[in-house]
């Protein structure tokens, strides 16, 4: 076997090794909801940001929109990657997925529920759903600060 | 500009081939060597196109360009581009001739890129505005 | 009067042409990150693109060769091929990154997804190459990326407390929660958007495209050397709002609307508009540097007839290699690969492949047999010689920075 071909086994299986999560332990497992917090604490204050901006007549109708949209699919696929990793067999493990998962989602829902008032141009119902999605994501950086992210 | 000695890989080769107006021609891809008379080497043409960069190319790569080459070309013994010494008036940053690039005739890919794709997009012939 | 005129239009279109998308998503995401402690960075990658560029500038006024040209010629046929298709690699993912920005902020002001945008932003950019002039193609979108201004307006308006930034700029303190390889792995990206290759094709390029001769050496000297820093002084301000406004949120930025988020927040909807037109010309502008730029490479490489200065007809294959890196470009973003992580890639590949332009580059300029009495004197060869040294650390530390840090996640 020729050196360049060997070199082509090593990347490949790297690169395999990367996309297949193993199971982690408690530690890492707590670090990865700690940055998926971190991810979703970003997304859902981006989304506030421009939601009280917009509320103040400081944003264009046109950019609100894909700014939302962008929050939405990326706090998504946040949720879809922490759902993907299987967690550890303990009771602390067990207790982490509790607290995030309904962060995640509230926040989830909540841009999705700012997006769907951009859309229809509803001032009120972009503000209520943000003191909400405020809320939510002080949440999401009480628990990224209490894990160590 | 036929006596003047010269460093032949500083001086001329992979140097940028001009005509008197600047239009751009080729590159000096190799070179026609042959023997003085006092023993040394004298220059008798540039050599231009894929035929003559190929051999200077590394292994596959280098074979793959002449194979290539030689597949498309219509003449049957196919040799690289030959621009005989005497036409060269100049060896500054580029290596100025003393005919226009349309009395040399252009490269075949050059020929064949223009008349199937470029010319058949409308504005060609424009200058910019 | 008029050459007064025709110098301060030079220094504007610098500044305007400075900034790209890989300069917008490299300072907002480190500014969200890590503040300002990483200006230090953008400062040297200024001072090194306008050492590089005056010198590459010099070398085509006097020599009216292109880059490409002299880089085949010093390195040989192979060392130079190898060169080539790096530099051609780095430059279309680039291109592509442009095009990606351009519908990107078309979305921002439309609401309408980039997507649909894409094949009609890469006609647009194919008709302004096929058609309109070198300068003024150049004069047009410079001017246009002025608009970037509106970042230092928000930067001010956000009242700040200029002594703390000052500090923070001149004593870069890395934040505690962050690696310290993630740190420098930011710093190589912001280098290698600073720095981008296609820049120096593409100055080198257009010396010869506007006919320069030695005469508009100093012209040049006064666009790079006032120009640039100002262009790399709205990189800052871009960083520095992004560090005000969104850092204290927790925010990462991920989106081009990210960026921009700052100016609605401190200028209002007025400032967000002209800070859109900003991002549209900035990205725009780059697309049809980085076209060119690849036919500028690959036409100079072979000897063939390149550039806007003759007539499309008399430089076919130079027009046919812009046009299918127009397609790969175009293809490139269509397959919905987001344009601000190619963007990202890019900037770091670029931090790789630098010192393939540079070197050549330096090598040439200190040649007296080419350049007469416009060889590099004292300063510019010391400068350039420590600067080429940065260059080959950076880029030997990109991609080991990279794996270590999964691409700075």
């Amino acid at each position: 076997m020729t050196r360049s071909a060997l070199l082509g086994i090593a990347v490949c299986t790297l690169a395999l090794a990367g996309c297949v999560a193993p199971a982690p332990d408690d530690a890492a497992y707590e670090s990865k909801a700690a940055s998926t917090a971190q991810a979703a604490l970003s997304e859902a204050r981006t989304a506030l940001v421009a939601a009280h901006t917009s509320a103040d007549d400081r944003l264009l109708g046109t950019y609100l929109e894909p700014v939302l949209v962008d929050a939405e699919q990326a706090l998504g696929s946040v949720q879809t990657t922490f759902d993907s990793v299987q967690p550890p067999p303990t009771s602390a493990a067990d207790d982490l997925r509790a607290a995030l998962d309904p962060l995640l989602q509230s926040a989830a829902s909540d841009v999705t529920e700012l997006r769907i008032a951009a859309r229809r141009e509803r001032t009120d119902a972009l503000r209520s759903t943000s003191s909400h999605l405020s809320g939510v994501a002080d949440r999401l950086e009480r628990f990224a600060q209490e894990h160590g992210g | 500009m036929t006596d003047e000695t010269f460093e032949l890989k500083l001086r001329l080769l992979d140097r940028q081939v001009v005509d008197p107006d600047g239009a751009m021609i080729c590159k000096v891809d190799d070179v026609e060597l042959a023997r003085a008379d006092d023993g040394g080497f004298v220059v008798t043409a540039l050599l231009a196109g894929p035929l003559a960069l190929g051999p200077r190319l590394p292994g596959r790569l280098g074979r793959w360009t002449v194979a290539l080459a030689r597949r498309w070309s219509e003449d049957p013994e196919p040799q690289p581009r030959r621009i005989p010494f005497e036409r060269v008036t100049e060896l500054g940053s580029a290596v100025v001739l003393d005919r226009s690039r349309d009395e040399l005739g252009i490269a075949r890919l050059e020929d064949w890129m223009r008349t199937h794709v470029i010319e058949r997009i409308p504005g060609s012939r424009h200058a910019s505005e | 009067m008029k050459r007064i005129l025709s110098i301060f239009l030079g220094v504007l279109t610098a500044i305007g042409g400075f900034v790209d998308i890989g300069d917008l998503v490299a300072n907002a995401l480190a500014g969200a990150r890590f503040g300002l402690s990483l200006v230090w960075v953008t400062a040297l990658g200024v001072v090194g693109i306008c050492l590089f560029a005056e010198m590459s500038g010099r070398v085509a006024a006097v020599t009216r060769r292109g880059t490409f040209d002299l880089i085949r010629e010093r390195l040989g046929p192979r060392a130079g091929l190898l060169n080539l298709a790096a530099s051609v690699l780095v430059t279309v993912l680039t291109f592509t990154a442009e095009i990606g920005g351009v519908a990107l902020a078309l979305e921002l002001a439309t609401s309408v997804n980039y997507l649909l945008f894409v094949p009609v932003v890469g006609f647009a950019v194919w008709l302004v190459i096929w058609r309109l002039t070198f300068s003024l193609l150049e004069d047009v979108f410079g001017l246009l990326g002025l608009a970037l201004i509106v970042f230092a307006v928000a930067l001010w308006q956000l009242n700040p407390d200029w002594g703390g930034l000052l500090h923070a700029i001149v004593a870069p303190h890395k934040p505690a929660s962050e690696d310290l390889s993630t740190y420098l792995y930011y710093g190589v990206a912001l280098f290698g958007a600073a720095m981008t290759p296609y820049e120096v094709f593409f100055f080198s390029s257009g010396a010869v495209e506007e006919r320069w001769t030695a005469k508009d050496i100093a012209t040049s000297r006064v666009n790079v050397f006032i120009g640039f820093p100002l262009g790399g002084l709205l990189s800052v301000a871009i960083a520095g709002c992004a560090a005000l406004v969104l850092m204290p949120q927790g925010i990462e930025v991920a989106t081009l609307g990210q960026v921009g988020l700052p100016v609605a927040v401190a200028v209002g909807k007025l400032g967000l508009a002209v800070a859109i037109l900003g991002f549209f010309a900035a990205t725009f502008g780059a697309a049809l540097e980085t076209g060119l730029s690849t036919g500028y490479s690959i036409a100079q490489y072979f000897g063939w007839q390149w550039g806007k200065f003759v007539r499309p007809r008399r430089a076919a294959r130079f027009h046919v290699v812009v046009l299918l890196a127009l397609i790969a470009a175009i293809a490139g973003v269509l397959t919905t690969a987001d344009p601000i992580k190619v963007t990202e890639y890019s900037i770091v590949f670029s931090a790789v492949a630098l010192p393939l332009t540079y070197f050549p580059i330096l090598v040439v300029a200190n040649d007296p047999v080419y350049m007469g009495e416009h060889v590099n004197g004292r300063l510019a060869n010391v400068l350039g010689t420590v600067f080429l040294g940065v260059i080959v650390v950076v880029a030997l530390a990109s991609i080991p920075l990279m794996l270590l840090t999964a691409a700075g996640q």
